[in-house]
C-alpha cells in the first residue's frame, strides 16, 4: 500500500476521435491539495470528470486506493464532487439537499439532523435548513454545494471551478475557508482551475496541463520558481521570455550578448527559451547596465509599478517599487540566479 | 369612435361565428319537443333519456376506458422517449424531433387509414385492443413536446450530482429528474386524455367489434336524423373539453410564473 491515493497510467480520452487528454500520468496522495491548472480546452476538466465517473477514459487505467475504478459507475466511487454551476436540486430545500446522500445510504433521521447542522457550522450558514435554493445568492450556493458534498465524508472531494461564479473579494475569502476545511477535514481535494494565483495560494500540489498533456507536477513555489518550459513560466505569473542560445554550461547568449548563468546540462550551442520573470529585473543608471533601453510604458498595479522598456528589438516587462519616468533611458541588471534556461518549445 | 365600435363588432362577430353553433346546441338540448327550429319550453328530459341510453352509455365507459389508459400509456412511453432525446447529441435531436412532429402534421384521415391498414396486415382484430394502439400512437408526439421543454429547463449536471452522490440511474430519476420536470409530463397526460375523448376519425378507422366512443356514437346516430339527446350528449361533451382546456391553460399560467 502506498499513500497514493488515486492514480491514472496512460490516460488517454478522445471525443469523436479528437483526442483531448493525450496519455497523462498523475497520482493524488492522501490528504493532498492537488489543483489540476490549465487554459480552457487544456483537458482539466475531462481528467476530473473521470476520476468522478462521469466519462470513460478511451484508454488508460485509473485506481483508487490500489484498486482499478477505471469503469466503476459514479455511484459506486466513494469520491463526491463541488460542481462548477453548484448543481442543487431546486425542488428540495437546503436541509434535504445536504440529506440526498445520506439518506441513499440509508442513515437514521437522528444522525442525517446532526451532521447537517454540523456541516451548516462548517460553511457559516446555520439556520438555513428550511431555505430554498432559490433564495440563495450564488456565494452561499456554492458552500451548500460544498455542504451537500463534505457531508457524505468522501476520501477525495473534487472541485471543479467551484469559484469560477463568485466576485473577487468573496473568491478571496472562499479560497482561505476552502483550504481550511480542506486541513481541518483531512480530505484529499483535487481542485481544478484555470487562474494560477489561485492554485499557488491553495494547493500542496499542482499539475499544469496544457493540449491535454501535463507541462509540469510541482509544489507551488517549484512551479513558480523552476518552470520546466516557456508556456508553464508564461502562464504562471507574467514573464519574459526572449530566444537564445546555450553557448556551453552556465553561459548564455541572448540581447546580442553574453550571460552568465545557473544552467547547465544543454548541447553545446542549442537553441533555448531564457525566461526572466518581470520583478527580478532591475533598472539601474545606463551606464552600470548589462544593456541600455528606454522605458516605453508606466502602470502603476498597486504595490508596484509595471514597466515596459525598449530594448534593441526586444520589450522587457519590469515589476519594481520604484518608478522611471516613461522616455527615460535605463540600464538593465540581471544577475545569473535571474537567468532561467529552457528547451524551446517545438 | 367608429374605429373602437368597429373594432368591437368585429370581435363580437368572431366570437359569433365561433360559438353561435355551440350556443344553439346547447340551447335546444333544453327544448321540450323533437324539434330543432322552435323553443317549445325548458326540460331536461334529454339528459335523463340520455343516461338511460344504454348504447350511449357503453360508448361513454370505452370513452373514458380508452382515455385514461392511451393516455397513461403514452405519457409513460412519451417521458421516457423525451429523457432519451435530451441526452441525445443536438443533430440526432433534431432529426427525432422532425419525425416526431410528423404525426401531429399528418391529417387524422391518413393516419387513421395508414393504422387500420397495418392492423389489417398484422391480422390483428379491429376493436378495444387496436383502438388504445392507435391512441397511445397518436398522443405521444404531444406528450413529447410537452416534457421535452422541461428537461432543457433543469439546471445543468443534475443528474451527475445525484449518480455523484451515490444514487443510481433509477433512483436518480424518481427523487431529482422527475420532480423537475412533472408539471410537463402532468400537462402532457391533459393533452393526451383531451385528444383521445376528442378523436373521431382515428378511432372511426382502428375500431370494430361493437366497440365504439360517444363520437362514433352521436356520429351514427346522427345518420338516422338528429335527436335531441345528441345536443345533450355533444353539451355535456364540449363542456368536458372546456374544463379540461381551462386546467390546462391554468397549469401553463403557473408555470409561466
Amino acid at each position: 500500500m502506498s499513500d497514493k491515493i488515486v492514480k491514472g497510467l496512460n490516460i488517454t480520452k478522445e471525443f469523436n476521435g479528437v483526442a483531448v487528454v493525450k496519455n497523462i500520468d498523475f497520482w493524488v496522495k492522501k490528504n493532498q491539495f492537488l489543483t489540476i491548472l490549465g487554459p480552457s480546452g487544456c483537458g482539466k476538466t475531462t481528467t476530473l470528470r473521470m476520476i468522478a465517473g462521469f466519462e470513460i477514459p478511451t484508454s488508460g487505467k485509473l485506481y483508487f486506493e490500489g484498486q482499478e475504478i477505471t469503469n466503476t459507475p459514479p455511484y459506486l466511487r466513494p469520491i463526491n464532487t463541488v460542481f462548477q454551476k453548484y448543481a442543487l436540486f431546486p425542488h428540495m430545500n437546503i436541509y434535504e439537499n445536504i440529506a440526498f446522500g445520506l439518506r441513499i445510504k440509508k442513515l437514521p433521521e437522528k444522525e442525517i439532523a446532526l451532521k447537517i447542522s454540523k456541516m451548516l457550522e462548517l460553511v457559516n450558514l446555520r439556520g438555513f435548513e428550511k431555505r430554498s435554493v432559490a433564495s440563495l445568492s450564488g456565494g452561499q450556493q456554492q458552500r451548500i454545494a460544498i455542504a451537500r458534498a463534505l457531508v457524505n465524508e468522501p476520501k477525495v472531494l473534487l472541485l471543479d471551478e467551484p469559484l469560477g461564479a463568485l466576485d473577487l473579494k468573496l473568491r478571496k475569502e472562499m479560497q482561505i475557508e476552502l483550504k481550511n476545511m480542506q486541513k481541518e477535514l483531512g480530505i484529499t481535494f483535487v481542485y481544478v482551475t484555470h487562474d494560477q494565483e489561485e492554485a499557488l495560494t491553495m494547493s500542496d500540489k499542482i499539475i499544469i496541463m496544457n493540449h491535454g498533456e501535463i507541462q509540469q507536477i510541482g509544489s507551488p513555489t517549484d512551479i513558480y520558481n523552476e518552470p520546466e518550459n516557456a508556456f508553464v513560466a508564461d502562464f504562471i505569473g507574467e514573464s519574459n521570455i526572449f530566444k537564445g542560445t546555450m553557448v556551453r554550461d552556465r553561459y548564455v547568449t541572448f540581447a546580442n550578448r553574453g550571460f552568465d548563468c545557473v544552467d547547465f546540462g544543454f548541447a553545446p550551442n542549442a537553441p533555448v527559451d531564457v525566461v526572466i520573470r518581470p520583478e527580478d529585473v532591475r533598472l539601474v543608471e545606463p551606464a552600470t547596465g548589462l544593456l541600455k533601453g528606454i522605458v516605453k510604458s508606466v502602470v502603476f498595479k498597486g504595490v508596484h509599478y509595471e514597466m515596459l522598456v525598449n530594448e534593441g528589438d526586444r520589450v522587457w516587462m519590469v515589476h519594481s517599487t520604484t518608478m522611471v519616468p516613461e522616455g527615460d533611458e535605463v540600464g538593465i541588471w540581471l544577475t545569473p540566479d535571474d537567468i532561467h534556461i529552457m528547451d524551446q518549445e517545438v | 369612435m367608429v374605429n373602437k365600435w368597429m373594432k368591437r363588432l368585429y370581435t363580437v362577430l368572431i366570437f359569433g361565428f365561433l360559438y353561435a353553433p355551440i350556443a344553439v346546441l346547447a340551447v335546444f338540448s333544453f327544448n321540450d319537443s323533437k324539434s330543432t327550429a322552435k323553443w317549445e319550453g325548458f326540460t331536461l328530459d334529454w339528459y335523463q333519456s340520455l343516461f338511460q341510453n344504454s348504447l350511449i352509455m357503453k360508448s361513454l365507459y370505452y370513452t373514458v376506458l380508452v382515455a385514461l389508459i392511451a393516455s397513461v400509456v403514452a405519457t409513460i412511453i412519451g417521458t421516457f422517449a423525451a429523457f432519451g432525446i435530451f441526452y441525445m447529441k443536438a443533430w440526432k435531436q433534431k432529426v427525432i424531433l422532425n419525425v416526431n412532429s410528423i404525426p401531429i402534421l399528418n391529417p387524422d384521415i391518413v393516419t387513421g387509414i395508414s393504422l387500420m391498414t397495418l392492423f389489417v396486415a398484422l391480422n390483428m382484430e379491429l376493436g378495444l385492443l387496436t383502438m388504445i394502439i392507435a391512441h397511445v400512437t397518436f398522443c405521444i408526439p404531444y406528450v413529447i413536446l410537452s416534457v421535452l421543454p422541461k428537461f432543457k429547463q433543469m439546471p445543468s449536471e443534475m443528474l451527475e450530482a445525484a449518480l455523484d452522490l451515490g444514487a443510481t440511474p433509477w433512483y436518480a430519476f424518481r427523487k431529482v429528474i422527475f420532480p423537475e420536470i412533472k408539471p410537463g409530463i402532468i400537462t402532457g397526460a391533459l393533452i393526451a386524455f383531451t385528444l383521445s375523448i376528442d378523436d373521431f376519425v382515428i378511432s372511426f378507422f382502428t375500431t370494430g367489434n361493437g366497440v365504439g366512443n360517444l363520437s362514433i356514437a352521436i356520429y351514427s346516430m346522427a345518420r338516422r336524423g338528429i335527436k335531441p339527446e345528441i345536443n345533450a350528449l355533444s353539451t355535456l361533451m364540449f363542456i368536458v373539453v372546456l374544463v379540461l382546456m381551462l386546467v390546462l391553460n391554468k397549469r401553463t399560467k403557473i408555470e409561466e410564473i
